[in-house]
């Protein structure tokens, strides 16, 4: 038996969009060992039990084997040009291959998607031929966010009779892909807002839009906001009131402290989807929102605004273009990471005592802290009596992390990473994120 | 599907063709049906299964996910057609002389492996038309060889059987030369 051609083909070289010269080994194909195997039979059988019929068999595989001569090329041209270098989760690229110098010999191509990337059907490989430079379109599907090589493209030769083969790797260029933001249906708005121009509204008066109420004329009032009805019912001059719209600092706490759960749904992940979609509707609200990891050192991004803040996030939780402090004690972090007054939106399995501690912390510098708990194995699987007591005292020891936090004035709710984000909007839990002690 | 299809009827085909009539090949005869049988259906496998995606063992894999990944693993890599089609050869042999029942079933074998062949590839069917005329003078030889075979010989002395084969060769040998490929 001939070397699996298959055994001795490695990447070569790296992706480009512009074509790169890969040198091409020949060998000879698995039909051809196949034809080879069947005629050796044939004559071996002809000879063995001196029937020359049995000759017949190897005529034909005999012709193809050694007849056939052609011109094979040594080298070809590729280039694979991604459709886009940046995308979420779930989201498909597209990869335009060209091959050039093939000389008129059959093309394969084949995707080999790598961890965190998945085989579009119908999409991951194309076969073709003809003299001129070939194309084809090619996709995968990012399947976790990372910044990686999404996989490799198998090149693949074929002579005419498609007796001699060869392969060639390309690996496919970097791609950032970016976590899903989560869904979710309101944003937690703090009772005291900082007094810059935003869009909640705030307790106190302002040149917002919301109707606040009515008072008495005051020299320096302006005329547009006199409410003539009620200078008509008291006899005197009335003004209505508006609210004023301001904005809030958000600080989004990922905790990286322990990562459980399968590939693509563990907490972390989990956790940043969460935060990006929290994010998402902060800064479209016009708020200042950061980032803070809370790992084996801490990574924060300053609060920013804007939808340039909001790509700042997705880098710095793909790249990780953030800035750093060593340890993980909240108390180092620079005041433009953690700005006072600041609402705290926490992403946490809540599995680590010094993350929990942290919280604690947090609540008693007066930060107005929401945890999101986020813990993607499911609970029930113990069967046994014993099984069953420990996960017992395991639930209870979790409630009463959460009923600690509760008492500070902590709000706990949990997400599964699959429904829609659903944060307390109710005017009970909004007192309590922003209650200060 | 269609080309799975072909291999799997072009495979029957063969294994039915040698095999018949099977009395007279004593127990000899049953075993190598049997394995050639084993081999176009263990074939088929491979080729319904070479474009699954595998997804990658965990380091603590159960038993029975181990035994289904090493059944895959020996299933991607015998090389079953060679198996099909060297037993049906020897089962051939195990009848009596019978060169044209021998050429048509060297024809079936032939194609058997050239509807692997385009099985196992996604190459487009216009690819395969290069090599058409190179079949057509292949099937030629097999035919002058078959011929070549057919013609009754005096079968005396021992060295007459060798004789024949030689000629055979000699036949194979200078239609290939004489082939304008």
């Amino acid at each position: 038996m001939l070397a699996s051609p298959e055994a001795e083909a490695r990447p070569r070289s790296l992706s480009s969009t512009v074509p790169l010269r890969l040198e091409l080994d020949w060998t000879v194909s698995r039909h051809a060992r196949r034809l080879f195997d069947l005629a050796l039979a044939g004559l071996a059988l002809a000879v063995v039990t001196r029937r020359p019929e049995l000759v017949a068999v190897a005529a034909p595989a005999l012709v193809l084997l050694f007849v056939w001569r052609g011109p094979r090329p040594r080298a070809i041209e590729v280039s694979v040009r991604p459709s886009a270098t940046r995308a979420y989760e779930g989201e498909q690229i597209a990869f335009e291959v060209t091959v050039s110098g093939q000389g008129g010999h059959a093309v394969e191509l084949l995707l080999h998607p790598t961890d965190g990337a998945q085989a579009v059907r119908g999409a991951d490989r194309a076969a073709t031929g003809g003299d001129g430079a070939v194309r084809a379109t090619l996709a995968l599907e990012l399947a976790r966010w990372g910044r990686r090589r999404p996989g490799s493209l198998e090149v693949s030769l074929w002579d005419r009779a498609r007796m001699f083969e060869c392969h060639t790797f390309v690996l496919l260029a970097e791609v950032d892909c970016y976590p899903l933001p989560a869904r979710h249906n309101a944003a937690v708005v703090r009772g005291r807002l900082a007094n810059r121009v935003g869009d909640h509204v705030s307790r106190s008066s302002g040149d917002g839009s919301e109707f606040a109420g009515v008072r008495e004329y005051v020299a320096g009032d302006r005329q547009r906001s006199i409410n003539w009805a009620a200078t008509t019912r008291r006899g005197r001059l009335q003004v209505n009131t508006f609210a004023a719209e301001r904005s809030q600092d958000v600080v989004l706490l990922v905790d990286a402290t322990s990562d459980i759960g399968e590939l693509g749904s563990t907490s972390v992940d989990h956790s940043l989807r969460g935060a990006l979609g929290v994010g998402r509707t902060y800064l479209d609200a016009r708020d200042r929102v950061g980032l803070v990891f809370f790992g084996a050192r801490m990574r924060w991004l300053a609060p920013g605004m804007g939808e340039r803040q909001f790509f700042r996030l997705l880098d710095a939780i793909v790249v990780g273009r953030a800035g750093w402090s060593s340890g993980n004690d909240i108390t180092r972090l620079p005041r433009a990471a953690l700005p006072p007054g600041a609402a705290v939106i926490a992403f946490s399995p809540l599995l680590d005592a010094r993350f929990v501690e942290t919280l604690r912390d947090l609540r008693q510098r007066s930060f107005a802290v929401l945890v999101v708990e986020v813990l993607p194995t499911g609970t029930g699987r113990a069967r046994r009596g014993l099984d069953r007591l420990a996960e017992r005292i395991w639930q209870m020891e979790r409630q009463a992390i959460r009923f600690s936090l509760g008492e500070l004035g902590v709000t706990v709710v949990r997400w599964d990473g699959a429904d829609v984000l659903a944060l307390p909007v109710d005017r009970r839990a909004r007192q309590g994120a922003g209650r200060r002690r | 599907m269609r080309g799975t299809l072909t291999v799997v009827l072009l495979g029957a085909a063969a294994t039915v063709w040698s095999a018949v009539p099977l009395g007279g090949t004593g127990w000899p005869g049953g075993l190598f049906v049997v394995i050639a049988a084993l081999c176009v259906v263990a074939g088929l496998v491979r080729l319904i299964l070479k474009d699954r995606v595998r997804e990658e063992q965990g380091l603590f894999a159960g038993g029975l996910a181990s035994l289904v990944d090493g059944a895959d693993r020996l299933v991607q890599s015998l090389p079953w057609e060679t198996g099909a089609a060297i037993s049906v050869l020897v089962l051939e042999t195990l009848h009596r002389s019978r060169p044209w029942h021998t050429g048509l079933l060297a024809v079936l074998l032939v194609c058997y492996l050239l509807a692997v062949n385009r099985a196992e590839s996604a190459v487009p069917s216009a690819v395969f038309r290069g090599q058409a005329r190179m079949l057509a003078t292949s099937a030629a030889l097999l035919v002058l060889v078959t011929g070549v075979a057919m013609v009754p010989s005096a079968r005396t002395g021992a060295l007459s059987g060798w004789l024949d084969i030689l000629a055979a060769l000699a036949a194979m040998a200078a239609g290939g030369l004489a082939l304008p490929v």
